[in-house]
């Protein structure tokens, strides 16, 4: 079966040059194999990118088998696409691969990061006050499920995040000491490893990075929330490889308000995993709170036993015609 | 009266009196209606207790080594509520209800609290009871809380106040009727006098307005609404089983609802019965674990799907949970003015959340006279180990030293959002019969507001009052406080509605009968097992009796140790054997010694399978059974009559007992020890099938215990005969008396052949009688006709009924009367009548009872 509730064409329409696009195709398919045939499940999955003005989804597919006995899309309070699905008859193999093309663009080219509000002044900005004015990215505030609030973790961010510097270069050196204090260690935990565990063992993969780094910005009383995405596997000839590239990714972003009263706040992404600040090589599909909020793939199932899952990403650059030719 | 009551201590309220020597208005009236000396209340407690115990009205509390549950806890005197009170009360309660209700949907629709800062963005979208799968959905008639309790105190000056608020899964409302149905028994002259406000129109009422709510759902038919339950192991599933029960709606559990395409159904023994409304008892998180808590066992997935898609009233309605944060109270003076345009008019413990910096100012050098408390409930954590906001038991500033104080001030700033501050309070005081004098208890009064279907409430007059077990000491059940009759006097003329008498249309009741009410799958599983249980009890039992008769009548011992092999053969079947005695007589030539040691070996061994050890049975055994049979009652207590309840729970304790009894009576050994617990025991048992026959709503669910019952006794009747006969017991005057009294045919057996203990009268006897209950025909007759009553959704009955062999060439008269080949037919008729029982009881669990598939479990990636 295919989800295709989205192919977009906006060829013609778009407002922005293709010039400093970067086009992207990804393809995520997931394989679960069963012990025991699986008599009913229902899943949620996902997993279709964003669509706004600096990432333009051109395409997506997901397809499914063996084939669901009901699906239904809608899109989240967070603003992520969500698919939902069935499956009546029994199984022993589930697979869903979502295929996407997105356009791409840097969205932090040109800015000052000197030019944000100081961490204390973002902090006062989300605290309550009778009538003070309601910042909506006070939902990243507050612990979640995966990034519990904890003393330990506002003492190791003290170093980074001081109470008058700037947010964004705060944040941003925060990312470097978590990539240079922490080892990329694959298989090393697991979705049940609380943060307080990775920051004692200080290694970890994408995922605990960056819960680390939300929790982090949270225990002082900023906004960070968690981005599910691809990243690019082609590393760039002589540079080290892209970590995390062969599987779903995940990375950070701090909400970043503007000195001046008049220029829009921003989301700043970053990235522990490769200490950098995320641009046309990542395509996001999702913003939470948490993993919680946007796993990729999540179902509950009746029978199976046993279970393994493979993952394979494949994400590639695509050449983009020319449109004045 | 007054000279039995003690003082009220000082700074609380004295409920009793309202001046030395003066008792208030509504204890006067008690006073004065109550026509039993008052020393004598401490009898009428003994008695209160004593029927609780035997009403398994339970309390379960967490974390007590002393077992999962305990009885409940009540009080002979009642809580008093005078008009005057009253009225502040409902009053304040129903606007309450409203305020919340509407601060619920404006937090799931436009948010204009949070934008306008009405509202601190930590208490909802920072509250983990907030669900986002939810924002956007409006509950069908825009009702959140169809339940609503408050928990009211009265502070020195006599003001009552709000101290918390349940909008998720209220507790209490099964307790509620059933301390009233005890209390008001007691004194039922002051009850009628004092027009004490009754109950029954509540819950009708309640019950009215989720029928309206769920219709829509329904599309024309007659919605279907079920009580949801967390399970047996819940603290309050007495009061669960007992609401079901009073209500009349079926008893669910996750396990047996299922959402296919985006709607509800219960799995019944009759297929799949859509449901349309919810009364739930199940915390939000563990409702659906697609989308809530991934680890919750007792919820249904996709349930969420099922809500927003508005094909399920779920009451009350996902998502309330964030209101029942303590640091809630502290805006609602504010939310009162800005949403209903009215002043709060029953004001809460003032309250300060200390995330707000101002108020934290306030309250920081204060904390010696505030109650501290968590902001946000437990929450569940993947890791085990760090839920994301800490949690603890409200902590007394009045019983911190300084000392303490400090350190509870250093770790509220560390995150002062997660505490919220109250003001501590000494509650009200009210009498409770204690030694042989009136005692001052404090007390807190849990209220109701229940919706109606055109999205006002009405409040139950009446509640839960409950008091601390020590003066002065916080109140909680969980902390083992006691329990209050509530008698509400609001001057209003009775409702003397009931349950039982509605004046309802002649069709509507000829509908409710007619319809074939759905029987779930699990209740119907655990109907045939407890058909099975008592089968196979009531079997052992009788084994044991003629065992029992046989050893103590006149030893012929060479026909006793002949019959041996046989009966060895049939008690290990019958689970009576579980630890072999330890000579085995293997051949029937042993030496006579040894032949005399194993009878006795044997006789011990059956005896030893009576007893517990380490306060267990052996699996199998006959306590085992007894045990099963038990467990299985309490599953299906909203099936059961009380009496009937109480018995079967009754019968485990009260046989060990008489077996203790027996065993230390030095005077008897044996199985001849045994006789009277026996005979007691045989006694319950009729009793039980009685109950099960005469007792139970022969629905569905019914023919179930029934088929059970049947599948059973032909499976253990076909053992018993097949083993006689292969051993030759029969041809001794002693086993053929044995097999009759085995198989309950002994007076059939005497009036129609006298004592003719021949091949032809015994076949005749327990083989070919189709009017005998215990014959294998008799069996299969009535096998058939129960099987053919069956729901046939899940497949043709006939195919079950071609289990059985057909009756004209299962029973060939003319060859079963023959000694020679009548042996051979009826050993190869009980083989294959055996293995009919078992395929039969397979077949059945797979059509009927499909809930037994794998438990679900929680993938992701």
């Amino acid at each position: 079966m295919q989800i295709s509730d989205f192919t977009y064409n906006y060829v013609g329409q778009l407002p922005s040059d293709t010039t400093h696009a970067r086009r992207l195709s990804v393809v995520h398919e997931t394989e679960y194999h069963y012990d025991t045939p699986v008599e009913v499940a229902r899943h949620v999955a996902c997993l279709r990118p964003i669509n706004d003005e600096f990432q333009r989804l051109r395409l997506f597919e997901m397809s499914v088998s063996p084939e669901p006995s009901q699906h239904s899309v809608r899109t989240n309070v967070l603003g992520n696409s969500r698919a939902y699905f069935s499956l009546a008859s029994a199984h022993t193999k589930l697979l869903v691969v979502a295929c996407s093309e997105v356009d791409v663009w840097n969205r932090y080219d040109g800015m000052v990061w000197t030019n944000t509000l100081s961490v204390a002044e973002v902090a006062e900005r989300l605290s309550y006050r009778a009538r003070a004015p309601f910042e909506p990215a006070s939902e990243f505030v507050y612990p979640s499920t995966y990034v519990p609030k904890h003393e330990e973790l506002r003492q190791f961010a003290s170093d980074a995040l001081r109470a008058n510097v700037p947010i964004a270069q705060a944040a941003i050196d925060l990312m470097q000491r978590i990539h240079q204090g922490f080892t990329y260690a694959p298989c090393s935990t697991d979705v049940s490893t609380s943060i307080l565990e990775v920051l004692h063992q200080r290694q970890g993969v994408c995922q605990d990075f960056a819960h680390l780094m939300i929790g982090c910005c949270r225990a002082v009383g900023l906004a960070a929330r968690y981005v599910s995405g691809y990243l690019l596997t082609e590393a760039p000839p002589g540079q080290a490889p892209i970590l995390g590239a062969d599987a779903s990714h995940a990375w950070v972003s701090v909400w970043c308000p503007s000195q001046h009263a008049d220029q829009a706040s921003v989301w700043l992404d970053l990235d522990p995993t490769n200490n950098c600040v995320v641009n046309n090589s990542y395509v996001r599909v999702a913003h939470g709170r948490d993993f919680g909020d946007v796993t990729p793939l999540r179902g509950v199932i009746r029978g199976g036993g046993e279970h393994t899952i493979h993952v394979r990403v494949t994400t590639q650059t695509l050449p983009i015609p020319d449109a004045t030719a | 009266m007054l000279a039995y009551a003690r003082l009220a201590d000082m700074g609380h309220f004295d409920e009793l009196r309202q001046g030395p020597g003066q008792l208030r208005d509504q204890w006067q009236a008690f006073a004065s209606n109550v026509k039993v000396p008052w020393h004598q209340l401490g009898q009428q407690q003994t008695a209160i207790q004593r029927k609780i115990l035997e009403d398994g009205v339970t309390y379960s509390v967490y974390n007590d080594p002393q077992g999962s549950s305990r009885p409940w806890s009540l009080e002979v005197l009642p809580m008093l509520i005078g008009p005057n009170d009253w009225a502040i009360i409902e009053q304040g309660v129903l606007q309450r209800a409203r305020l919340l209700n509407a601060i619920a949907t404006d937090v799931y629709s436009e948010r204009r609290l949070l934008h306008e800062a009405q509202l601190p963005a930590a208490m909802v979208l920072g509250h983990p009871g907030y669900l986002r799968g939810l924002h956007g959905t409006t509950p069908p008639g825009g009702i959140y809380l169809h339940v609503m309790a408050l928990d009211l105190v009265r502070g020195p000056d006599g003001a009552w106040w709000v101290v918390s608020q349940r909008t998720q899964a209220p507790s209490g409302l099964g307790y509620v009727l059933h301390n009233r149905l005890i209390i008001a028994s007691q004194f039922p002259q002051a009850f009628r006098q004092m027009q004490v406000q009754h109950l029954a129109s509540s819950y009708r009422g309640l019950l009215d307005t989720l029928q309206t709510l769920s219709t829509p759902c329904a599309q024309g038919e007659t919605p279907n609404i079920a009580f949801w339950t967390p399970g047996p192991y819940n603290e309050t599933y007495f009061e669960h089983a007992y609401l079901a029960r009073y209500l009349g709606l079926p008893l669910v559990e996750g396990g047996d609802l299922m959402v296919r395409d985006d709607r509800v159904y219960l799995k019944t023994a009759q297929g799949l019965v859509r449901i349309h409304g919810l009364l739930r008892r199940l915390d939000d998180d563990f409702c659906d674990p697609l989308e809530l808590r991934p680890d919750s066992t007792l919820g249904v997935s996709g349930l969420m799907q099922a809500v927003r898609s508005g094909n399920v009233v779920v009451s009350n309605a996902l998502g309330t949970s964030f209101l029942e944060s303590p640091a809630m109270h502290g805006f609602l003076p504010a939310l009162s003015t800005r949403l209903l345009d009215e002043p709060l008019s029953l004001p809460s413990l003032p309250t300060w959340w200390c995330g707000e910096a101002a108020a934290w100012q306030n309250v920081a050098g204060q904390l010696h006279g505030k109650v501290i408390r968590p902001t946000y409930p437990s929450v569940y954590s993947p890791s085990g180990t760090v839920g994301s906001r800490p949690h603890f038991e409200a902590v007394l500033g009045p019983r911190l030293s300084p000392a303490e104080q400090k350190a509870w001030r250093e770790r509220i700033e560390r995150d002062p959002e997660a505490y919220t501050a109250q003001h501590f309070l000494p509650y009200s005081q009210t009498p409770v019969w204690q030694g042989n004098q009136l005692a001052m208890r404090g007390a807190s009064l849990r209220v109701y507001a229940l919706a109606q279907a055109d999205g006002t409430w009405q409040v139950l007059p009446g509640g839960m009052t409950r008091i601390a077990t020590r003066e002065a000491g916080p109140v909680s059940m969980q902390l083992g406080g006691s329990s209050m009759d509530t008698w509400v006097m609001n001057g209003r003329p009775v409702d003397t509605f009931t349950m039982l008498n509605k004046a309802t249309q002649v069709a509507e009741i000829k509908a409710l009968v007619d319809r074939q009410r759905p029987v779930a799958s699990r209740v119907a599983e655990q109907l045939f097992w407890m058909g099975r249980y008592t089968e196979r009890a009531e079997m052992q039992l009788r084994m044991l009796q003629t065992l029992q008769s046989t050893f103590s009548a006149a030893p012929d011992s060479d026909a006793q140790t002949t019959l041996l092999p046989a009966w060895l053969a049939l008690a290990r079947k019958q689970g009576l054997l579980l630890h072999p005695p330890a000579e085995t007589p293997t051949h029937p030539s042993t030496d006579a010694p040894a032949k005399a040691i194993s009878l006795a070996a044997f006789e011990a061994a059956l005896v030893q399978g009576l007893t517990l050890s380490d306060g267990k049975a052996q699996v199998g055994s006959l306590p085992f059974n007894l045990l099963a049979l038990e467990r299985s009652a309490q599953l299906l207590r909203e099936r059961m009559s009380p009496e009937h309840d109480r018995l079967i729970r009754s019968i485990p304790a009260d046989f060990d007992a008489q077996v203790q009894a027996a065993l230390s009576d030095q005077a008897s050994t044996g199985l001849i020890a045994m006789h009277d617990a026996f005979e007691r025991l045989a006694i319950q048992i009729v009793a039980v099938t009685g109950g099960q026959s005469d007792h139970m709503t022969r629905d569905i669910g019914w023919r179930f215990l029934t088929l059970g019952r049947w599948i059973e006794r032909l499976g253990s009747l076909t053992t018993m005969i097949d083993i006689f006969i292969a051993h030759g017991t029969w041809q001794h005057a002693a086993g053929f008396d044995a097999l009759l009294k085995l198989l309950d045919s002994q007076i059939t057996f005497t009036t129609r052949f006298q004592r003719r203990f021949e091949w032809q009268t015994l076949v005749a006897t327990v083989v070919i009688d189709d009017t005998n209950l215990r014959a294998l025909a008799g069996i299969m007759r009535r096998l058939r006709s129960q099987l053919l009553q069956l729901p046939d959704q899940a497949g043709p009955l006939s195919k079950l009924l071609d289990m059985l062999p057909q009756e004209s060439v299962a029973f060939p008269f003319e060859k079963l009367v023959d000694e020679q080949e009548g042996i051979q037919v009826t050993q190869s008729l009980c083989q294959r009548l055996a293995q009919a029982s078992w395929r039969l009881s397979d077949e059945l669990a797979l059509r009927y009872f499909v809930h037994a598939e794998p438990s679900a479990q929680t993938i992701s990636v």
